[in-house]
């Protein structure tokens, strides 16, 4: 009907009905001449394809077209360029979806709770209940959010101790990708002392989230936005935070969507626990960009997800690298300073006096006296601004 | 509000008793120890030995055992009051950042 209609007001009226409809006539021109007339209102992908494919008579989806045959591929249109292994991607991404939108820590949180194993386990002679340890931890993390990068799990993992998900048995450092440090679930201990700060709680940590933030220092924390200071790109963003029990109605996933039933109850037994940590962990929110996907390389340089998609494309990560971050981390509480070294102490004669190793010996001297000046510093610190203003 | 209110008085001396247990005796020790190796430091410019110093020292050490097997439970206090108390958490978090302050220098 379209066809007729617009065939008779092209061949009939032209100027009337151009002018007093102006939708009719456009329709009518691009069913005529599609080639020479932009359609009305259309995306510019579609439009390429269809310019594309305009040469070839078979009528083929854009995604499957092999563009870029006759043409050499537009720079701007890299989705055209990559389309066969772009839907190749796209498979392996559904077969390996995450079981949670990853980049919501409250919906980590929930499924990593709801998954891991607690035992007890003993370590250094005492007994803890109802522990986990890093290796699983990692094991977890990396499965719920379908990577095989474990130092990307570890991360994550770091955010959710960051907000006092779990801490490890011992309070001493953060979450290792190692079975032999274990970790326990942060339990809200009721307070013998004062009553109703249970609803202070949640204010209390989003707080310490904050500030660990503002302070930048450390480098897990970094990566998570407070839900108030994030321009989020996607809808299912927002609906994760505010609201930590939110029914979820905007699933991320379709495998999410099966798991909904479960969220609400799950979510009504949490309440009993320690709230659960909120923010958004950037490096694994979706771009905003449509044409991004996992397997190449975003056009964007701000793009979340180019670092991953870097490795997953130039290079595969070292396999080393996951340990050198956890033993970065043992020395995260420990104030180091450079002490003076010896030879800068003495006069240049008597360097000059002694021995290679005799030199060694003094500085290895040095260092033992200078290691006990600094502790005995932090000591008095922590005796003159922790200990004594609870007195004043 | 003072930082005296944040724990209450009636068992402001026990939690800190219980935290930090005898860090005073380990400061005795230390700064003995310390002001000790200073004067060896100063008198030679090629200092001769340390280690009978330390070995004068070692013999008054057993402070360090009663801290460290009194440490876990001293943590679990820490957290205890950390997570049962907003102003202490606060307390700790300020302190946290005066102490990456007084880093920088």
């Amino acid at each position: 009907m379209t066809s007729a209609q617009a065939a008779g007001n092209y061949h009939g009226s032209p100027s009337t009905s151009g002018v007093l409809d102006p939708q009719s006539s456009t329709s009518s021109r691009r069913s005529t001449e599609s080639s020479r007339t932009l359609p009305p209102v259309q995306f510019r992908r579609e439009r390429t394809a269809q310019d594309r494919s305009r040469s070839m008579s078979s009528a083929v989806g854009p995604t499957h077209t092999p563009s870029g045959r006759g043409h050499p591929p537009l720079p701007s249109f890299p989705n055209g360029r990559n389309s066969p292994r772009m839907s190749t991607g796209n498979q392996i991404a559904a077969r390996r979806s995450p079981i949670v939108y990853p980049a919501l820590l409250s919906r980590v949180a929930e499924a990593f709770r709801n998954r891991v194993q607690l035992s007890d386990q003993g370590k250094d002679g005492l007994t803890y209940k109802d522990v986990f340890d890093g290796r699983e931890a990692v094991d977890k993390i990396a499965y719920i959010i379908k990577t095989t990068d474990r130092n990307l799990a570890l991360l994550l993992g770091r955010a959710l101790d960051a907000q006092k998900f779990f801490h490890a048995v011992t309070y001493d450092h953060r979450l290792r990708d190692n079975a032999n440090d274990l970790y326990q679930f942060r339990t809200v201990v009721p307070s013998p002392f004062s009553s109703g700060e249970l609803e202070e709680e949640e204010g209390t940590i989003k707080a310490t989230a904050a500030s660990l933030l503002n302070q930048g220092s450390e480098h897990v924390s970094a990566a998570v936005l407070t839900a108030q200071s994030s321009p989020t790109p996607s809808g299912e963003s927002d609906s994760g935070f505010g609201d930590l029990f939110d029914g979820s109605t905007r699933a991320p996933s379709p495998s999410h969507l099966a798991q909904s039933g479960t969220y609400r109850t799950n979510a009504n037994v949490a309440t009993d626990d320690a709230p659960l940590p909120t923010g958004v962990f950037t490096l694994l929110t979706d771009c905003y960009s449509p044409t991004c996907s996992r397997d190449h390389l975003c056009y964007s340089i701000a793009c979340p997800r180019r670092l991953e998609q870097q490795s997953r494309t130039i290079t595969k990560p070292p396999p080393g690298l996951k340990k050198q971050i956890s033993r970065e981390s043992a020395g995260d509480f420990v104030i180091t300073e450079p002490g003076t070294l010896w030879i800068h102490s003495v006069p240049q004669e008597i360097v000059n006096s002694v021995s290679e190793k005799e030199k060694k010996r003094q500085e290895a001297i040095n260092e033992v006296i200078y290691t006990e000046r600094d502790f005995v510093r932090d000591m008095e610190y922590l005796r003159d601004v922790r200990i004594s203003p609870l007195f004043r | 509000m003072k930082e005296s209110d944040v724990i209450p008085v009636e068992r402001r001396t026990d939690f800190v008793e219980q935290v930090f247990w005898n860090i005073h005796d380990i400061i005795a020790v230390n700064t003995r120890l310390r002001d000790a190796l200073n004067k060896r430091q100063k008198s030679y410019a090629v200092v001769e030995q340390v280690g009978d110093i330390l070995l004068d020292a070692i013999p008054h050490f057993s402070p360090f055992v009663s801290y460290g097997s009194h440490q876990l439970y001293g943590k679990y206090e820490f957290e205890k009051e950390k997570s049962s108390n907003p102003g202490f958490s606060a307390f700790v978090e300020v302190g946290r950042c005066l102490v990456r302050a007084s880093q920088r220098f």
